[in-house]
This record gives structure tokens, sequence and C-alpha cells, in this order.
């Protein structure tokens, strides 16, 4: 057996490793960005108001 | 567009290098002779593994100096920053070190018939710093995110860093059957042609962006985190008061 298929297996989970951790990584800045901006609008909920 | 900011185009530029990377260690890359004076391979197309395999694990080593550097830092400074780059650190450091631990067996089990030698120092020194890493990601995703948590891990992770020069050194130091450190050492009675070394080296120059990028996205993601953390407890105060 030459070897060719493990190499493959192994290119693709070490392509994946880094392609979802990626993905990840963007996912959530985008979605903190999102929560800062809505957070920066709120005004603070007065005990009155609750 | 200032340094922090590049993360986004580092990344896409290191991932789409690893893309070429990889068609070409599978397809194009120089290959080994089944046979040459020292012996026969048992896989000579597994070895296409490594020029891979190796940049992931000097990235990983790259991890773990950030993480080191973090965790050193929060001793000194307690600052907000340093425990950015320690969970920066700390995440590259189980992405880059379970793609080595991944793949090495993959190969060792086409060249050696077995997956793991326990009886191989680096083997099981990287496998234990990677787990070091993992254990410091959970910890932290698991743990209330106080003082006292953070200098715990941060001890955690100092001493952690130790294993690093005993894994780079070990095949060295120490009889393993993993391949000694060719790359650096390299000449061509070695049995590393000029070729394969040369497309290793360039494997790891994309690594490095790569994992640039992905460090300096990293630090802006958990200082985003920080920030939104800081503005609902100002939310909460004020509306407290």
């Amino acid at each position: 057996m030459s070897g060719i298929t493990e190499a493959y297996i192994a290119y693709a989970i070490m392509l994946g490793l880094v392609i979802w951790f990626s993905r990840d990584v963007l996912t959530s800045i985008s979605f903190l960005e999102m929560e800062l901006e809505s957070l920066s609008d709120e005004q603070p909920m007065s005990t009155e108001d609750e | 567009m200032n340094f922090r900011d590049s993360g986004y185009a580092l990344t896409y530029l290191g991932l789409a290098g690893i893309v070429f990377v990889t068609i070409l260690g599978l397809e194009y890359a120089p290959g080994l002779k089944p046979c040459t004076g020292g012996g026969c391979w048992g896989a000579p197309e597994a070895y296409r593994i490594l020029y891979l395999h190796v940049p992931f694990a000097w990235c990983s080593f790259l991890s773990f100096s950030v993480l080191f550097y973090g965790s050193l830092m929060w001793y000194l400074k307690r600052s907000e920053d340093a425990w950015v780059y320690f969970q920066s650190g700390s995440d590259l450091g189980v992405i880059f070190g379970l793609g080595v631990i991944t793949s090495g067996p993959i190969w060792a089990s086409a060249e050696w018939g077995r997956p793991w030698d326990w009886g191989d120092m680096r083997l099981n020194s990287f496998a234990l710093l990677t787990a070091v890493a993992l254990f410091l990601v959970y910890s932290r995703q698991s743990q209330p995110d106080t003082q006292q948590n953070r200098d715990t891990l941060s001890a955690v992770g100092l001493f952690g860093f130790a294993l690093v020069p005993i894994t780079a050194g070990a095949t060295t130091w120490w009889e393993t059957t993993h391949p000694e450190v060719l790359i650096v050492e390299s000449s061509e009675t070695l049995g590393m042609s000029p070729d394969i070394r040369s497309f290793l080296l360039i494997s790891f120059g994309l690594m490095c962006i790569l994992f640039t990028g992905l460090l300096l996205l990293s630090n802006k993601r958990y200082r985003l985190a920080a920030k939104v953390s800081g503005r609902k407890n100002e939310l909460d105060q004020e509306a407290v008061s």
C-alpha cells in the first residue's frame, strides 16, 4: 500500500480544523460586533421602569 | 488599515495558501523513492502528510509561545490584553496540536504499522502539551471568569510551556522512533532532498501567514467579548443606581 489514501485523510482533517476555526472566529466577531452595537444604543432600564 | 485590522486579509491569504499547499502536496510535490540504500519505505506516498504536519507542529509551538507570553504578562501586569493573548494562545494550541496528533498517527499507521509508540518521548510529550491546551480551553469555558481562576490557569500555562523545549529536543536528546530533526540539520547525506525541504519551508511560510491572521482575529474576538461584558456591567450598574 502506498499510503496516498492516508495522506488525503490527514490533509482533510488538518484543512478542516483550520477552516472550522477560522469560520468560528469570524462568526463570533460579527455576532459580538452586532451585540456591542445594540448595547451601545441601549439605555439602562431604571428601577421605576421595571 | 492598521496591523490589527489586517487579520482578515492574512487569514484569507493564509487559507488560500494552505489549499494551494494541499493541492501541490498531494499531487505535484516531489516524491520519495520507494527504496533507497538505507532500506525501503513502508508507505512512500504517506510521507506527503509531512508537508502539512511539520508546519502544523511548528505553528503549535508558536501558539504555545503566545500562551506562555499571555500567562507571563497576566502575572506581571494583570492586564486584560495579557488575558486576550492567553485565550488566543490556548485556542490556537488546541487547533494546531490536534492537527499534529491526528495526522501523525495516520502517517505512523501507514509507515510503521502502528499509530502510536508509547515509549517515544516526542509523541507523548506533544500529546501532553495538546492536552494542557485543551484543559485550559475547557476550564476557561466551564469556570467563572474570576481573577483567582485566571491566576490558576495562567500557572498551568506557564508550567505547560516547559514541555515545548522537551518536545522540540526529544528526537535529539533521546532515542525515539519519531523521525529526527531533518529540516534544520538536513544535508543531502541525511536523505532529505533540497526540493522537499524547499517545499516544506514554503508550506511553513504560508502557515505562518495563516497563524498570524488567526491570532489577530482571535485577539479581536476576545477584545470585543471583553467590551461587551464591560458594557453589560455598566448597564447593570446604571440600572441599579
